[in-house]
């Protein structure tokens, strides 16, 4: 009978409950890789820009690997291929779709975001750092103190751009059958033979979250704004 | 104001950028209170001397004894973070940070490289600003201020660190003529009180009232130096003659 339901009939009683099952994996998958890949990247910025040279040709490594290889086949990799290449050596290892999906987001939009930080960071005027040394301040208090703290007003902008992009790749863990929004939607359109409902209901689940995403960042542009407009 | 203690021995001291050398084997004395003048043309290398003497700017050779300490451009980064701890330094551009208050300015230095307590830190701060004018500006960002009052706030920073040599890289070339006049004060304040102060500017007039010696220098060499009667009187370097007669 589920067949002959009207939209919001239909929606209410099938798509809805399921929905929000994977809207709420999405969101985990979205806020678990973003802290992640939000630490990594800063990680990854001060490794490139350090005057050890081996952190600074990993990093760089590490930036060309997973920016020149697309994300879907980086997904495949990690919950295919790895556990593979560990038996070959003896060693058992599963990884379950949720941590693999995880892993590969975080390492992926960590490439991008250690990019934009990099960028932020050379983008302050030289005379900070010199008037900052001048004081004694070391290289590391510059840097926590004084360099960094203002970049954060001017990398808002390409950050939420990096993690709405995430929130929208998530939907590409739908390949190892990890339960996200785009892959229980899917299952319940192939299900039921209700095609366009579901794909709507996905589409606007997406559009929320980087909505209230774009929402919190300008609130918090705002706010850095008024304290020195830096 | 002069002693004779000496608080900087420059001895030897170069700098090259790659194949350009910008300073010459400079050497020189600076006692204790004395208050230095340097002046020159444009690409003389008075602006790079200053940087070096921090160790802003690493020098190719030669080296610095501050009170009985040898610093080289070999010496460790840690030593030269204390050294610079000890030398205050105002820029041409000011420099402020941008993201925090004028008292943040001034105590984030004392806070965390002296480690004194925030109370100690504050009333510092106030005191200082007080002597440049400020007090009514302490929590305010440096984009309210004028460049004058910037530059003022610049000056409290640096010497929030107490430090033993204030060095002033053409402290007023970016100000609006109006403005020299407030930063030019606050630096004769600061000689009258002894500090020990070595002053890249053009601004001859504080050279002849201020200083106790000036120094003029061309091409990377330290071309002519003696009290400001002397070298503004009766220069002997035809160079300096020159430099001066265009003023």
């Amino acid at each position: 009978m589920e067949y002959e339901l009207g939209f919001w009939a239909f929606s209410k009683a099938i798509i809805l409950p399921r929905l929000w099952e994977g809207l709420s994996i999405t969101l985990k998958l979205t806020i678990i890789s973003g802290f992640f890949g939000l630490i990594l990247g800063m990680l990854l910025a001060l490794m490139r820009l350090s005057s050890f040279k081996i952190l600074s040709w990993f990093s760089l490594g590490y930036v060309t690997l997973f920016r020149g290889t697309p994300l879907l086949l980086q997904i495949l990799f990690i919950y295919f291929a790895l556990p593979t290449i560990f038996s070959t050596y003896n060693i058992d290892m599963v990884i379950d779709s949720f941590p693999a999906g995880i892993l590969a987001l975080s390492l992926n939009c960590a490439a991008y975001l250690a990019e934009i930080f990099r960028a932020g960071i050379l983008s302050i005027p030289k005379g900070q750092t010199e008037a900052a040394r001048a004081l004694g301040l070391s290289g590391h208090q510059t840097m926590y103190k004084v360099i960094i703290p203002q970049t954060y007003r001017r990398i808002i902008p390409p950050v939420v751009n990096e993690l709405s992009a995430l929130t929208k790749e998530t939907s590409l863990v739908s390949v190892i059958s990890l339960g996200e929004l785009l892959y229980v939607t899917q299952r319940v359109g192939a299900k039921y033979l209700r095609v366009w409902e579901v794909y709507i209901w996905a589409a606007l689940g997406y559009l929320i979250i980087v909505m209230v995403l774009s929402f919190i960042a300008a609130k918090v542009e705002k706010r850095l704004m008024q304290k020195g407009g830096v | 104001m002069k002693s004779n203690e000496v608080i900087l021995k420059i001895s030897h001291l170069s700098k090259k950028f790659g194949d350009n050398e910008v300073l010459k084997d400079i050497s020189t004395e600076i006692t204790k209170g004395e208050v230095v003048v340097i002046i020159g043309p444009s690409g003389s290398g008075k602006s790079t001397f200053l940087r070096c003497l921090n160790y802003l700017e690493l020098p190719t050779s030669g080296e610095i004894n501050f009170k009985g300490q040898i610093l080289a451009h070999t010496t460790k980064e840690h030593i030269l973070d204390i050294y610079r701890s000890k030398i205050g330094m105002v820029f041409q551009s000011f420099n402020l940070f941008p993201h925090l208050t004028v008292l943040e300015n001034i105590t984030l230095a004392p806070l965390n490289v002296l480690k004194v307590s925030k109370e100690e830190a504050y009333n510092r701060a106030t005191l200082l600003l007080k002597n440049v004018g400020l007090s009514e500006k302490i929590n305010a960002y440096p984009r309210d201020l004028s460049g004058g009052q910037q530059q003022r706030v610049a000056i409290a920073r640096a010497l929030a660190m107490q430090p033993d040599v204030m060095l002033f890289d053409e402290a007023t070339s970016a100000l609006d003529p109006e403005l020299v006049g407030e930063v030019l004060k606050v630096m004769k304040d600061l000689a009258h009180t002894g500090m020990t102060m070595v002053v890249v500017t053009h601004e001859m007039d504080f050279a002849r009232e201020v200083s106790d010696r000036v120094i003029f220098m061309d091409k990377g060499l330290i071309v002519e130096q003696g009290t400001p009667d002397e070298l503004f009187g009766s220069p002997k370097e035809k160079r300096t003659i020159d430099f001066l007669k265009k003023l």
